[in-house]
């Protein structure tokens, strides 16, 4: 590829339906984010001898690597400030993410809102370092694109109220581009360390995945029943996953893997009950590959 | 044309990381195993996962003053970790037990508790990292902690015995025999209830 079809694949013209989808599937995820765990908001985010786990050991760990990542204690901090007690901050660090979250989905000053859910999101999540899994990261990698993106898009409330959208094209096709590179890394990074195990080509992985608490969601005597297809489940997730950036460019078989990658986590949100890492691996997938899967864009529809 | 460039070079640098901290992962992947990588690569990619380490700022003696800013920026990013989910294999889950002791000669047991199946899923994982943490100092720490929780909640106990044991489970064709997943013992420690409750950092 020459430097110029570099930056041509790049840069290509784009209309900003991908980033509504985005903006729109984070906003959603950082409600059903906050929904989820607001009986133990308090808990999780406590200090020590008050939570689940102290924040304290967290945001040492954290800070250890570096001081600038931002945490709980810098917002309990600021509210001590302004006489707010550590309880109450915590809780309104919930309604101000939620609010966040709600705003994102109306597209109402998304860009103030992006920054906001991204900022508080990645404070939360630091704080309770011990207590993260895979959905932190990615939400946080859909939040930082989210933020840093042409905002606000044509269909937001922004746009109607001001007459605001993002103005250059090619902007918006770059930073799809980044969402879309970023997932085929993800995808196939994940699946080769799959492949690097043996379970996964066996079916003892799909088979211990299902059954071990707390994804045990469905009972073990019916998925017993199954266990001829647990090895043709793990060779097919494991070259779903690598061959992903292979499969997902080409316009004949890009609908194929995608179909394809949505049922997988389709599946795991109902088969193990993880449904915010399904919903944001879903919500990242239709934003980056979505638009344009069932029918070539011509480049005159796009916004100028 | 100058927006363009800046952002160019933005896009090589946030790659440059995502592949380093990738392809740093796959080779502790392959370095710690057991992974289908024949055994007499084994050493090779634990010299490989030692470069890796040194070179990616692990050790105290590789970091630079850049460090910290790198650091920070992966984890604003969210690129600071790789994506090796259920992967190379899916590992035995951990649970956690207590049982109090009160000055009377009772004793009760308790397990951590949340109200929530997401932050069911969230100390799930932190059981899974007291699991397979391999500093023993942290992992004391960290059970210390949720026995102050458990401290809290009981507030007449006076010792605690935490004992965090391994699920093993069984594979598809051992549990059509009969076979059930079995917990396995791994480590006790026993805390008594300090004046203040608050352990120092």
């Amino acid at each position: 590829m020459t430097r110029r079809g570099f930056q041509a694949f790049l840069f290509p013209p784009e209309t900003d339906s991908w980033l509504t989808i985005l903006r729109v599937g984070l906003g959603l995820q950082v409600v059903f984010f906050c929904g989820s765990l607001f009986r133990d908001w308090n808990q999780i985010l406590a200090r020590t001898g008050n939570g689940v786990i102290s924040r304290d050991l967290a945001e040492t760990l954290v800070s250890l690597e570096s001081p600038c990542i931002p945490n709980v204690s810098w917002l309990t901090n600021m509210g001590m400030v302004v006489g707010l007690t550590e309880h109450t901050t915590i809780s309104l660090v919930w309604v101000l993410l939620c609010g966040f979250g709600v705003l994102l989905i109306i597209g109402l000053f998304t860009r103030l809102s992006a920054i906001g859910a991204w900022f508080i999101y990645l404070c939360v999540v630091k704080s309770s370092d011990l207590l993260v899994y895979g959905v932190d990261n990615l939400t946080t990698i859909g939040l930082f694109y989210l933020m840093i993106s042409p905002l606000p898009g044509s269909q937001s409330l922004d746009h109607l109220r001001w007459r605001k959208k993002s103005r250059d094209p090619e902007l918006l096709g770059f930073f799809r581009r980044v969402l879309q590179l970023h997932l085929c890394f993800v995808y196939f990074f994940g699946g080769l360390a799959k492949c690097l195990g043996a379970g996964w080509w066996d079916g003892s992985s799909l088979w211990r995945s299902l059954i071990r608490p707390p994804f045990n969601v469905i009972d073990p005597n019916i998925l017993v029943h199954w266990k001829s297809l647990f090895p043709v489940g793990g060779m097919v997730i494991c070259l779903l996953e690598v061959t992903y950036p292979i499969f997902i460019w080409p316009n004949r078989t890009r609908l194929v893997w995608l179909t394809g990658i949505l049922l997988m986590h389709f599946s795991i949100a109902i088969l193990m009950g993880m449904y915010l890492f399904a919903a944001i691996m879903i919500v990242l997938n239709v934003a980056a590959f979505g638009p344009g899967s069932l029918r070539r864009q011509p480049a005159a529809r796009c916004v100028v | 044309m100058k927006v363009k460039r800046i952002w160019l070079i933005w896009f090589f640098l946030h790659f440059a990381l995502i592949l380093a901290v990738s392809v740093r992962e796959t080779i502790w992947v392959l370095a710690h195993g057991p992974t289908i990588s024949p055994a007499g690569l084994q050493s090779f990619w634990q010299q490989a996962d030692k470069f890796a380490s040194t070179l990616s700022g692990e050790t105290p003696a590789a970091k630079g003053p850049f460090r910290p800013l790198l650091a920070a920026y992966e984890h604003f990013a969210g690129i600071e970790a790789g994506y090796g989910y259920f992967a190379p294999n899916v590992t035995n889950s951990y649970q956690i037990g207590f049982e109090l002791h009160y000055p009377d000669g009772r004793s009760e047991s308790d397990v951590p508790v949340v109200s929530s199946h997401a932050a069911g899923l969230r100390l799930a994982s932190l059981l899974d990292k007291i699991g397979r943490t391999e500093n023993e100092d942290t992992r004391e720490l960290m059970i210390k902690l949720l026995c102050l929780a458990s401290f809290r909640e009981h507030a007449g106990a006076h010792t605690i015995r935490a004992v965090l044991s391994e699920v093993e489970l069984p594979g598809a064709y051992q549990y059509q025999r009969g076979e059930r997943p079995t917990n396995r013992e791994l480590i006790e420690y026993t805390f008594e209830r300090e004046p203040a409750a608050t352990v120092n950092q």
